[in-house]
């Protein structure tokens, strides 16, 4: 008779402090010295009361400037960092209460630090986990056996990591991850130092992981072409506070104002008409039959706006083009700074 | 005077940076000395007094005891193995590449990179010998002739030290790993340098071996010329075979680099 | 049964089977807290092994399964690199042999070392040597400062395994268990050669003291290379452990009282090789069993205090993060 609860990472009100050494600029010698037997400390709250729920089988992106409190909510998700205050709950675990057992659940993937034994062949680095996540021969092999059918990772299972390529060893590092078909996934920085060809075939991975097996996956990158190719709900974090969370298709919605529409054409049906077109956007650049324009989608409705311009004109070419989500989210990232005191995310927006 | 360029005295400035930071490490290194006092201090009574003499490879107890404290800071005070690994680190990541290509000579790269901090480290470490000395009462040299002498081997000993172990270091444009030939070296060196037990006390084919090989001038003429041994003419006679051994090392080391070069460029390391 | 996930608070503890099996879980993996039972969803049990992993017995016969895939692992390696493989061997002969050497050189100068004479130096020097092979094997145990302090272990943390013992496995030298067998072939040729007889049970004793002495500094390093969750560098503490290994080398029961005091508690070297030479061909049987009885009893203090800074020192870094 159940209802289908799916909830399957819940964070709340979580507040994560951690205590610094107090920096002096130009410390004097005595102090100096001081300092190696005693040194003052000072807080610094990293996470300042946050709250989200992932349900299951999302695929969220969570990102964040350098320092927001990105991996350190990520190390608390996955029972490394106890958290000052607030709840946590992933896959009906207290991460950092039950950590051996939930381990079992979640698969975890640190970009920058590799899992996999450097010299000896990727085989046994899969062994290894095996092992260690208690695996039957049998599952593992179906894992290895569709792994090797999506990432293509056969073909190097028996050569030793270090002759492996960047990219061939991030596959095999994501792959050791989720050997065990865990539940969540977090991934760290997986494509950084990636070419375009080894990004997109980890996206692929992940993307048919994500639907296959129902895994959720919570992302961290600085690549928001990860993002925008792989993740429906966006998280930002910025300061310590989480200044939006959202879909991604909402976040351009709220935060892009402005379209471009670019057209070229042959000639002109209706002046009047166009002129009113025209009026309700801002030329950006016309040179012979080439236009560029802007529209404030605040105020206008662009379907309205291109469907005046194709009675107006012979149009032989048209494309609308929206701000990349990178710029978007500098753009964010500029205005968390000052617009972001609530800690709440719905409120922030223009 | 051209011999040491700018850009070089820059890279000096970068070791001592590196000292300063380490310098916590370099006293750290010092902190076995009571142990090995202790140790030292007993175990050769013991065989002094068993033994029923008075010397002990022509030394007698206060003496044989000195060597024992000053070899050990000589020994500790050069971690040459460490010029070897940074090498082989060198080769091995690619840095090799980004020195090639700048207008700096590698082994003058290496040499004020890495030695320049362990040359002071050396006469650091020489200065904390001779304040021990000083506070515990022991021998110290009191002639400034065989000051000189002992500088000039102890200067010798810490370059030959130096091309040695740079010469191990560039093994690795050819072996997978040095790790294995630095450690199998340094058994070696303690032995036949005399820093395990003094040279004198070897029977005489094996103190025959012991001169035969480079190890006796990285520490035991140094510390041999300190306890006024050596008569001067004979001292001379070793600072030059030292000599010798240094430029030997030298030669040998360069020559070593450009195989290994040529190997590197069409092997691509 | 139809559950909603509750709304997380630890105060309302339901032990969940799950909660109530966990606090049984063995430890030093550090997570032995009490667990607050939090209620879940009721979810679709995936992948179960068939080891019930949660009991103390199937935990340690987990990581005995990991030593041997550590140990493969090792295996693995050291034959990528024969060349390094070989060298290392070369050196450890060419060490052992100098260390025997300078017995060799000593005993021209003096008849005997006090109640030691060359065989039986020979001997201690064939134990010193083991033991330090067997060291070897475990080096890793000398990175867990660096660890600590860069932060590595969030990656063990993340998993489920011991931390200690994952960071020791996977850098073991499994290889260098033949260099420890040399050690023990050269007491053996030293045995035949001087004719001295000894007894087997003489043999397993001493030989019971040597690893339980390997056992109880690898603690002691341990021990000192865990202050690191508190202090940071820890450089000071490894550089006097080694120091202490100094005097490994040579007979201890020829230093003074309160040395060789030092050097049976608080740096038990004495154990590794003094010890089991004695025990070899000079004590009785019952002295060996009273050294092995004391080395047991130190042993155990060395194990709890491990116990209690690892339990400690995990709990730092969950809180403060390396």
């Amino acid at each position: 008779m159940g209802v289908k609860v799916d909830t399957i990472i819940k964070v709340h009100q979580l507040v994560k402090d951690f205590k610094v050494p107090k920096k002096d600029v130009n410390p004097s010698l005595a102090k100096k010295i001081w300092s190696i037997f005693y040194r003052e400390w000072e807080t610094k709250r990293v996470l300042k009361h946050i709250s989200f729920e992932v349900k299951k089988g999302e695929f969220i992106g969570y990102v964040g400037p350098n320092g927001a409190g990105k991996s350190t909510t990520i190390k608390i998700l996955t029972g490394v960092l106890t958290p000052t205050e607030g709840e946590v709950q992933v896959v009906g675990f207290v991460p950092y209460k039950q950590r051996y057992e939930y381990t079992y659940h979640i698969g975890v993937v640190f970009g920058n630090r590799s899992l996999l034994e450097f010299d000896i062949p990727v085989i046994d680095s899969f062994r290894l986990y095996r092992d260690i996540y208690e695996l039957n021969p049998k599952t593992f092999q179906e894992r290895l056996d569709l792994f090797s059918e999506i990432l293509k990772i056969d073909q190097f299972l028996h050569i030793p990591v270090r002759k492996l390529s960047l990219g061939e060893r991030m596959r095999c590092e994501i792959a050791a991850s989720l050997l065990h078909k865990p539940e969540v996934v977090f991934l760290d920085e997986p494509t950084i130092g990636l070419d375009v060809l080894a990004k997109e075939e980890i996206r692929n991975f992940l993307t048919r992981i994500n639907q296959e097996d129902k895994t959720t996956i919570m992302l961290t990158t600085h690549d928001m072409n990860d993002i925008e190719a792989l993740c429906e709900r966006i998280l930002i974090i910025d300061e310590g506070r989480i200044i939006y969370d959202g879909p991604l298709t909402e976040i351009k919605r709220k935060y892009v104002q402005w379209k471009r529409i670019e057209f070229e054409y042959h000639g002109i049906k209706n002046p009047v008409l166009l002129r009113e077109i025209l009026k309700k956007t801002r030329v950006l650049e016309q040179r012979q039959k080439f236009v560029s324009l802007e529209v404030n989608t605040l105020e206008q409705d662009v379907p309205e706006i291109i469907g005046g311009l194709l009675n107006s004109l012979d149009i032989v070419d048209l494309n609308v083009q929206e701000p990349r989500l990178e710029s978007v989210i500098k753009e964010i990232y500029r205005r968390g700074m000052n617009g972001a005191g609530e800690g709440q995310a719905e409120q922030v927006g223009p | 005077m051209r011999l040491i360029e700018a850009k070089y005295l820059s890279l000096i400035r970068i070791s001592f940076k590196r000292v300063n930071e380490f310098k916590f490490d370099f006293l750290m290194r010092y902190l076995e000395i009571p142990m090995y006092l202790i140790i030292v201090y007993f175990l050769w009574k013991l065989i002094f007094r068993f033994s029923g003499k008075t010397e002990l490879g022509g030394m007698e107890f206060s003496r044989f005891f000195v060597y024992m404290v000053l070899a050990r800071f000589i020994f500790i005070s050069f971690p040459f193995t460490e010029t070897s690994e940074e090498i082989e680190e060198i080769i091995k990541s690619g840095q090799l590449t980004a020195i090639i290509t700048r207008p700096v000579t590698f082994q003058k790269y290496v040499f004020f990179k890495l030695n320049f901090n362990t040359l002071v480290d050396g006469l650091l470490s020489i200065g904390l010998f001779l304040l021990m000395s000083f506070v515990m009462g022991w021998y110290i040299l009191d002639d400034l002739v065989y000051w000189l002498l002992f500088g000039a081997s102890f200067v010798l000993a810490i370059c030959l030290n130096y091309f040695f172990y740079f010469s191990i270091g560039l093994l690795s444009f050819w072996a997978d790993e040095i790790f294995g030939i630095t450690q199998a070296v340094r058994s070696i060196r303690m032995f036949f340098s005399g820093e395990l037990i003094p040279l004198t006390m070897f029977p005489s084919t094996l103190l025959t071996v012991a001169s035969l090989l480079p190890f006796k001038y990285m520490l035991f003429n140094p510390v041999y010329l300190y306890l006024k041994k050596y008569p001067v003419p004979e001292a001379l006679h070793q600072l030059g075979l030292q000599l010798i051994w240094t430029v030997f090392f030298m030669i040998f080391s360069k020559i070593l680099y450009q195989k290994g070069l040529a190997w590197y460029n069409s092997y691509g390391g | 049964m139809p559950e909603k996930i509750m709304e997380i608070n630890p105060e309302k503890s339901t032990l969940t089977d799950r909660g109530a099996e966990n606090t049984s879980t063995a430890n030093l993996h550090g997570s032995d807290r009490r667990v607050e039972g939090i209620s879940r969803s009721v979810r679709q049990v995936t992948e179960k092994s068939p080891w019930d992993r949660t009991g103390k017995l199937a935990y340690a016969l987990k990581h005995l399964r990991l030593f041997y895939r550590f140990a493969v692992i090792s295996w693995k390696r050291s034959t990528e690199y024969k060349f390094n493989f070989f060298l290392n061997n070369i050196q450890q002969i060419v060490t052992l042999f100098i260390y025997i050497y300078f017995w060799r050189i000593i005993l021209n100068h003096i008849p005997q070392l006090q109640e030691w004479d060359f065989p039986t130096l020979t001997i201690l020097t064939g134990f010193v040597f083991f033991n330090q092979s067997l060291m070897v094997v475990f080096w890793a145990m000398w990175t867990i400062n660096r660890r600590i302090i860069k932060g590595d272990l969030d990656v063990f943390l993340v998993r489920p395994v011991s931390v200690l013992f994952a960071i020791i496995g996977q850098n073991l030298l499994i290889y260098r268990l033949f260099e420890a067998s040399l050690g023990l072939a050269m007491i053996g040729v030293v045995l035949i050669r001087y004719h001295i007889s000894v007894t087997l049970f003489k043999m397993v004793l001493a030989l019971l003291i040597v690893f339980l002495g390997t056992y109880l500094i690898m603690m002691v390093t341990i021990f000192l290379q865990s202050l690191s969750f508190w202090l940071g560098r820890t450089n000071a503490f490894t550089e006097l452990l080694q120091a202490g290994f100094l005097i490994n080398r040579y007979p201890i029961t020829i230093f003074p009282k309160l040395v060789i005091a030092f050097f049976t508690v608080f740096l038990p070297v004495i154990f590794i090789a003094t010890y089991p030479t004695l025990v070899l061909v000079e004590f009785t049987v019952i002295r060996g069993l009273e050294v092995l009885g004391g080395e047991l009893l130190i042993a155990g203090l060395w194990t709890y205090l491990v116990y209690q800074i690892w339990r400690r020192g995990i709990r730092r870094y969950e809180n403060v993060g390396g």
